[in-house]
């Protein structure tokens, strides 16, 4: 009978070993709490679609971005999908680039690619983070939504 | 004498399980197989996976003997260069796994490569020694034996079916380029493998222990899943290639041009082929600056294992590395001439930096 219980115990240990996967660890304990933030771009009154838009904090420890949607809507993302930002001020920047690259004209197979042309749909100076002009806080209570109207 | 008396219950009536009994023990039959096959497909997986881990082990030994015999260690990607077709030269493109052939138990392999080969058959091609360009395998052109070759050594058993159709052996190992999106084609990386690099043991000053050398690259085994390679991003910001892949659907976005390079050909040292970069964190997309699969860009490592991935380091451990890890500023410029030494990509670019002089605590 005693077998049989440590048999039973066995059993029990097989069925819940690797149970639990990586979703809580070290890191995500030191993470900081996050908040909803969404907001819309427009350039010159038009929605922006798929303009990278994104938060920088000024102390370098978490970098939120957002991708906006065809009304020129976005969600910041940190850590997990839409999670939001921590609180914080932020310096914004807004990309949309096309590149395009033509190959290397020596060593086409190991030299990088060159680029011909860059395309900003959205003007280069908002993706740079001195001087895109845009910034925005995070607050604990009340309504993070921020609008963004590019010129 | 000794009359042996048959134990029998009421007299006429046989000794037998009744229906109530019978269902009891095939229901509690049932529970405990029910109880055990989850546990039996967890513990294959388990066994894979640190098949997987010895791997990487065996490579940390590949890369030390190596490094003992010739006082460097291998390049990412280098080779013959000079050749203008795809045949006669192997285009500055081979992996650093060919160099360490000798040294996982494959050295017929290595000598098929390096002594040159002449094609028998009916297909009119010799090689070089060194081999032809890692790519034209399956072409029509071309029938060259070693580059379709499967080593057993250089694939996690957990990754799968690769989605990639040309019929090259695949390998499941990237080498580290550090955390810098465009010094992965320079000969002195941030990292410890670059394009025909010389780094020795002696210039990893952040501490072997502290540095990465190898970590897994998953194969791609659906249309637009994690292990695709986005092929002409155009950006050096990590933020701006997480933005290409879709979370919620786990796909890369529309607008993405996904494309399953990583660990498609073994023998391949382009950067899409073979580098893993230390700046988005394990299980990520990956990007490419310019249009090619050679070139600048950001490549995640990634596994098919539960949370993270494993990395070897430079002394020869094998780490299991978490997802959730800190990855810093991912907003951060990863152009070489304006980074700072210390990586901005937290833990996760410190350990891909050699020489960064960065602080590492518990990971």
């Amino acid at each position: 009978m005693k077998n049989l219980t440590f048999f039973g115990l066995f059993l029990f240990s097989l069925v819940f070993t690797g149970c639990g996967g990586a979703s809580e660890d070290q890191w995500t304990k030191e993470r900081s709490k996050t908040i909803p933030v969404t907001g819309i771009v427009t350039l010159n009154g038009t929605p922006v679609e798929g303009a990278t838009v994104n938060f920088i904090s000024m102390d370098g420890k978490s970098s939120p971005f957002g991708v906006t949607d065809s009304a020129g809507k976005f969600r910041l993302t940190t850590f997990n999908p839409n999670d939001g930002a921590p609180l914080g001020n932020y310096t914004v920047t807004i990309t949309k680039k096309t590149v395009e690259t033509k190959p290397h004209p020596k060593e086409p197979e190991t030299q990088p690619a060159i680029i011909v042309k860059t395309t900003w749909d959205v003007p280069e100076n908002f993706s740079i983070p001195a001087k895109s002009g845009l910034s925005a806080q995070v607050i604990e209570s009340g309504k993070n939504d921020f609008s963004f109207d590019l010129k | 004498m000794v009359i042996f008396r048959l134990q029998t219950g009421q007299a006429g009536h046989r000794r037998a399980f009744t229906l109530i009994e019978l269902l009891v023990v095939i229901a509690i039959i049932a529970i405990l197989i029910a109880l055990l096959l989850p546990a039996v497909q967890q513990a294959r997986e388990a066994a894979r996976r640190t098949q997987c881990r010895n791997n990487l082990k065996q490579m940390g030994l590949a890369l030390h003997n190596y490094h003992d015999n010739f006082n460097v260690l291998v390049y990412r990607q280098g080779g013959s260069a000079g050749a203008t077709d795809d045949l006669s030269g192997n285009r500055n493109r081979l992996s650093g796994l060919v160099g360490l052939l000798p040294y996982i138990d494959q050295g017929p392999l290595f000598n098929q490569i390096s002594g040159g080969f002449t094609n028998t058959g009916g297909n009119p091609v010799n090689a070089p020694p060194g081999g032809p360009a890692p790519w034209n395998q399956g072409g029509a052109n071309i029938n060259y034996p070693p580059w379709r070759a499967t080593i057993p050594g250089i694939v996690c058993p957990s990754a799968g079916v690769h989605r990639d159709t040309r019929p090259n052996g695949r390998t499941s190992y990237g080498f580290s380029a550090g955390d810098s999106v465009t010094s992965i084609q320079d000969r002195n990386p941030r990292g410890v493998f670059g394009y025909q690099s010389r780094v020795r043991i002696g210039d990893i000053t952040d501490g072997t222990s502290n540095t990465i050398l190898m970590a897994e690259m998953d194969f791609s085994t659906a249309g637009r899943d994690l292990s695709n390679v986005d092929q002409g991003t155009g950006s050096t910001i990590p933020n701006d290639c997480r933005a290409r892949f879709d979370r919620t659907t786990n796909q890369y976005v529309a607008a993405a041009n996904p494309q399953p390079h990583r660990g498609a050909r073994w023998s391949d040292g382009g950067a899409a082929f073979s580098a893993v970069t230390t700046i988005l964190p394990p299980n990520s997309p990956s990007c490419t600056f310019g249009n090619g699969d050679a070139t600048n860009g950001i490549y995640s490592s990634s596994s098919k294992h539960t949370g993270g991935v494993h990395v070897l380091m430079g002394d020869g451990a094998v780490r299991f590395i978490s997802e959730n890890i800190d990855a810093g500023n991912q907003a951060a410029d990863g152009t070489q001439a304006t980074m700072p030494a210390l990586s901005p990509y937290g833990v996760w670019g410190a350990l891909g930096t050699k020489s960064g002089g960065d602080v590492i605590g518990d990971f």
